[in-house]
């Protein structure tokens, strides 16, 4: 006779397996039933959005905008040149403006026989039966830089040429801006 | 002794595996099959939601701004809005309007008192035309003029102040006769593309100040074709009394 034999040994394990097997069903019912909710949740959730009526506003407001398309168009037209003209405007020079202040720099005894003026640098001939007057020239001219009425960078005296038989004065000034 | 173990599996061991563990094999599949449900079905359908969700909120977005648009195109006066087209197209053309130039050239000629003699213009192809500002295309004329230095310079003034646009960028005065280079801007109108969910705003205060800016120049198309001065309200506002 074997007195290690357990009679209720087989019991136990019956036991622990039938407990093992009611947790997975008790997890396998959890499972199903958060399936379940979560299928119902959705479906109610999808069916609260109406995109249907948004969308018939959306295209309803589309098409009456459609029917204004040509006023909106004349809008973006007038919008687009009114830009450019502002740009051309503020960009462009006043020759008129620099022109003006060169001429009133040129003392009346002073001819002048030529004004080349652009965006860069303008360029005075004159003449003069004195030296005086075209001293008095130079330095209304340098006034116009040291009185920021043009931005002018550089000024040369270019040439100076005296008519021994005239006693004329020719002078070339360039300035830069 | 034979150490490797034979199984032999057919269906009387299925059927003996799954009696003996019948009781874990069902829920253990009910679980996975929960699980490849959530996974398969139930995320991709939140997903689903949250996305209907966020395009439900998008367009209501779009739906205001719409509805903005046409109030707004709704409240703009279409009759003052073609008269302002009109005088900046006057401003600054579609295309090159030589009409337009040789205007404004005389009206100033004839202001400043001097003579318009030889004149280059410069008539070219769209991609030949000189752009200076901004990229706006450009006619070049290059024009003598006779006349003492001053009214010369009374001319370039008051070209300035005639439509169309243009843009003195040299001056040669001389005592026997000057030469003047002149740009005439033009700019053809750009494809508009239109969005229509784009907010539409009226045309501004700055763009109203220019305008009114522009009618004080002088503007011999719209004398000819009797348009009438230009109406420098907002488009929104009530018509002003205006010959046409």
């Amino acid at each position: 006779m074997n007195s290690d034999i357990n009679l209720l040994f087989g019991e136990k394990i019956i036991s622990s397996q039938k407990k093992r097997a009611k947790t997975i069903r008790i997890f396998a019912g959890v499972f199903v039933a958060i399936v379940g909710v979560l299928s119902i949740a959705i479906f109610m959730m999808a069916r609260s959005q109406d995109f249907s009526s948004l969308k018939k506003e959306q295209d309803s407001l589309l098409h009456n905008i459609r029917l204004l398309s040509k006023k909106q168009a004349t809008l973006l037209l007038v919008e687009e040149r009114v830009r450019n003209i502002t740009d051309i405007l503020i960009k462009r020079e006043d020759y008129y403006r620099i022109i003006n202040i060169i001429l009133g720099k040129v003392p009346t005894n002073v001819l002048i026989e030529s004004l080349d003026v652009d965006k860069k640098e303008f360029s005075l001939k004159v003449s003069s039966t004195s030296l005086s007057f075209v001293d008095e020239l130079i330095n209304n001219l340098r006034d116009i830089s040291i009185k920021s009425e043009i931005p002018i960078t550089v000024l040369t005296l270019d040439s100076l040429v005296v008519d021994t038989k005239t006693g004329n004065y020719s002078v070339s000034i360039s300035a830069d801006f | 002794m034979d150490t490797d173990t034979k199984v032999n599996i057919n269906l009387e061991t299925l059927r003996f595996v799954y009696s003996r563990y019948k009781e874990i094999i069902v829920p253990v599949f009910v679980i996975f099959v929960a699980l490849l449900l959530l996974v398969v079905v139930i995320k991709p359908q939140i997903e689903d939601y949250f996305r209907s969700r966020e395009e439900i909120k998008l367009t209501h977005k779009r739906i205001g701004v719409l509805k903005r648009n046409l109030n707004q195109l709704s409240n703009i006066n279409e009759s003052v809005l073609d008269s302002q087209l009109l005088f900046v197209k006057s401003a600054l053309p579609f295309s090159k309007d030589f009409a337009g130039v040789l205007n404004a050239v005389s009206n100033s000629a004839d202001f400043a008192g001097v003579k318009i003699g030889d004149f280059a213009l410069a008539i070219g192809d769209l991609e030949e035309t000189q752009i200076t500002i901004s990229g706006v295309p450009s006619m070049n004329l290059n024009l003598g003029v006779t006349g003492g230095m001053r009214n010369v310079n009374d001319f370039i003034y008051r070209l300035g102040q005639t439509l169309p646009l243009s843009e003195v960028i040299g001056v040669r005065l001389d005592r026997a006769s000057s030469t003047v280079q002149i740009l005439f801007y033009y700019r053809p109108p750009p494809p508009l593309v239109s969005n229509e969910t784009t907010p539409i705003t009226p045309l501004g205060k700055s763009h109203l100040m220019v305008i009114e800016k522009l009618s004080s120049f002088i503007n011999i198309a719209s004398e000819s074709q009797n348009l009438g001065e230009v109406p420098l309200a907002s488009p929104s506002a009530p018509i002003p009394t205006f010959p046409f």
